[in-house]
């Protein structure tokens, strides 16, 4: 492998593991205060993109339009919170996993019904699809956007993760939620800032993935979902920072294993990919936990 | 008490859920004597009602227009259709729904639980479609009622080979998915013919359906060592549209050939990324065909708009050619439906038809289309000189 192609597959890597970062994390700062997972989280996803469809449709630019989507996600998010979570409080986790999956089946049912099952097409800026030519070194526009916003958005939270009281208040849920409320702090209040972050996180891993797909389907948030699912477990369930980094590992791990396995090989990646995470996970039960212990000091 | 609301609630959420999924349409017949029921249980809010729900609204056109004529054998067509969601025991229930109506043929579903359908409608002696299955090795498994009413991936794969033969394009790079039989069968297909006339492929890559991203394979093709005349891929839309987009992005300008899943308007959506793909295709509009123009101006008139896909027109050509059948053999019964299958002739809105009684399927022509100037356009109809063979034939 020459080092061009070798720094062009990180490239692909680095900007397919920002995605599953962010997407990841949005899942985590639920479950780390609540200990449910959304399976609805795909279809926050899919709201996103066909808000921002409609919206380039009638024919808002696809960035403005981006803002709306993620807009749209916070909302999605909140609402789902609203039907699924809050009713079911003290419920049996199951209850509530059912009702997370059923908020998902009829969302993708409304819009397979109300609008198509085809998927929907957005145009994406024709420069998004360039790439700057850096010697010889070919580094996609998208790629390093992609990598950008995700950096942007991830400082961010942990800035606030880290200097706002809300934010020390989640870190300190995701360590022991019954102890954070023994110490004062609200839970239903905790619970809804918990899901605006998990709307915030996955409307923008929606923006970057659908500028990546240019298209909307009422089924498309099942892909992110399963992924940010199994880097969350890689990453040490409830674990924001694990999160981070089994979100990246498996961007790792997927690429390296389609770049270097044999082509007779090539079929069982995807096989292959959950091999080495149930690999990870035997010799490390805890994920990525433990190396990315939170210091709640 | 908290908790039978909190279990009240889920409950009634899941069966929220059903309820929305789960819508079924039965257009009444006008004319005299019992209806003769044609069902079709499929995926009709699934992964694969991108295909089975433009066949349903095809159908839908045709039964109105039969019916508005009379009938068949002066009774009336009615059509049922259930929605599977691609899930194989609702698939099961819904075809054992319209057998215990008395339907004597079914159109089947598109997606996997066609096998499990198909034997229990074989088991009732009723026969059935594959839909919009293409794959050529799916009626020869199930037994005498299964039937394959379209064109076929090997004749599909061979007309893409031979097409680019016939343009002196001799090297391929392959792009293949083992996902699903499709993605890895015409690869075969088109690789048995392709190499057969002397064709040479020079590299091999794997992709993930619906996996969102791939530049991996992208980047790979840009770093061949020599671009090959053409790539050759089954690769479906919307994950056609992302492919074109990521591979022209990194600076490939190499030809791209694909099959009948590439082609629908969404494909556009990728812009100047998809301008030069070629792909085969069931049927296109051409200039001089005024036969497809006359179906989607009646498709329009009927549905209030025009087809999302020209798969409409296969749901419209089954029901057309079923009702032919059944004048012809001058009864409505299972038997009689798959006595005139046999070596049925048929010409409709997607081409003609010849049913081939040994294997079961239809031989018609391919169709291939081309992307201009954001546009879907038909390029030619072909039939394959080396049609390759199909394991189990």
């Amino acid at each position: 492998m020459t080092v061009e192609l070798l720094v062009q597959q990180l490239i692909n890597a680095l900007s397919l593991g920002s995605i599953y970062a962010l997407l990841a994390l949005g899942l985590a700062v639920v479950y780390s205060v609540l200990g449910l997972l959304n399976f609805a989280y795909g279809e926050i996803i899919t709201i996103a993109g066909y808000c921002m469809f409609f919206l380039v449709s009638g024919g808002m630019d696809f960035w403005y339009a981006a803002i709306f989507g993620v807009i749209a996600a916070i909302a999605t998010s909140l609402l789902i919170q609203l039907v699924a979570f809050r009713p079911l409080r003290g419920a049996p986790a199951n209850a509530v996993i059912f009702a997370s999956f059923a908020v998902s089946i009829i969302i993708k049912a409304l819009i397979s019904n109300v609008i198509s099952p085809r998927p929907r097409g957005i145009p994406v800026p024709s420069w998004v699809d360039g790439v700057i030519q850096l010697g010889s070194f070919r580094l996609p526009i998208l790629a390093l956007i992609t990598i950008a916003i995700a950096v942007v958005a991830m400082v961010a939270l942990t800035w606030a993760l880290h200097y706002s009281t809300p934010g020390l208040a989640i870190r300190a849920a995701a360590e022991d939620f019954t102890v954070t409320r023994l110490m004062g702090a609200p839970a239903g209040r905790l619970i809804l800032l918990a899901f605006v972050l998990s709307g915030i996180l996955a409307g923008i891993a929606g923006v970057l993935w659908i500028a990546r797909t240019g298209s909307v389907s009422p089924a498309m948030g099942f892909t992110p979902l399963l992924q940010s699912f199994i880097a969350i477990v890689l990453g040490g369930l409830g674990n924001l920072r694990g999160a981070v980094i089994g979100g990246f590992a498996l961007a790792f791990i997927e690429v390296a294993l389609q770049v270097l396995l044999p082509t007779a090989v090539v079929p069982f990646t995807a096989a292959l990919t959950l091999v080495a995470v149930v690999v990870i996970l035997y010799f490390r039960p805890q994920g990525f936990s433990k190396l990315a212990q939170e210091r709640v000091a | 008490m908290r908790k039978t609301r909190s279990v009240a609630v889920a409950a009634g959420l899941a069966s929220l859920a059903l309820v929305v999924t789960a819508c079924s349409s039965t257009p009444a017949g006008e004319g005299e004597g019992d209806p003769i029921i044609i069902g079709h249980a499929a995926d009709f809010s699934g992964d694969y009602s991108f295909y089975d729900s433009p066949m349903r609204a095809g159908a839908e056109l045709a039964i109105d227009e039969i019916n508005k004529a009379g009938g068949v054998l002066g009774r009336p067509l009615e059509y049922r259709a259930i929605d599977g969601r691609d899930d194989q025991a609702e698939t099961l229930r819904a075809t054992e729904e319209l057998l215990d109506a008395g339907a004597v043929y079914l159109i089947g579903t598109t997606g996997s639980p066609w096998a499990a359908q198909a034997t229990l409608s074989c088991e009732a002696g009723v026969p059935i479609s594959t839909g919009d299955g293409t794959s050529p090795d799916l009626v020869g498994q199930i037994g005498e009622c299964a039937h394959h009413v379209i064109m076929s991936d090997n004749v599909q794969a061979a007309v893409a080979a031979e097409y680019a033969l016939e343009q002196g394009w001799t090297t391929a790079f392959v792009m293949r998915s083992s996902d699903d039989p499709y993605t890895d069968g015409v690869p075969n297909y088109f690789t048995d013919t392709f190499t057969q006339g002397g064709g040479t492929i020079v590299g091999e890559t794997e992709f993930r359906i619906g996996a969102g991203d791939y530049n991996v394979q992208a980047t790979e093709i840009a770093n061949l060592p020599e671009q090959p005349d053409f790539i050759f891929t089954p690769i479906f839309v919307s994950d056609t549209q992302v492919f074109l987009r990521q591979l022209r992005a990194q600076g490939v300008t190499t030809q791209v050939v694909g099959a009948d899943g590439a082609v629908d308007a969404s494909v556009l959506d990728a812009g100047d990324a998809a301008e030069g793909l070629i792909a085969t295709f069931h049927a296109w509009p051409n200039d001089g065909d005024a036969r497809i123009a006359k179906f989607i101006d009646d498709y329009t008139a009927f549905h209030g708009s025009a087809p999302e896909s020209m798969v409409a027109g296969l749901g419209y050509d089954e029901i057309y050619l079923i009702a032919q059948i059944i004048e012809a053999q001058g009864e409505a019964s299972a038997e009689a439906i798959i006595r005139g299958l046999a070596d049925a002739q048929f010409t409709g809105v997607t081409g003609s038809l010849t049913m081939d009684p040994t294997t079961r399927r239809a031989n018609k022509e391919i169709t291939l289309v081309k992307i201009e100037n954001g546009e879907i356009v038909y390029l030619d109809s072909l039939s394959p000189k080396h049609v390759p063979a199909v394991p189990g034939d």
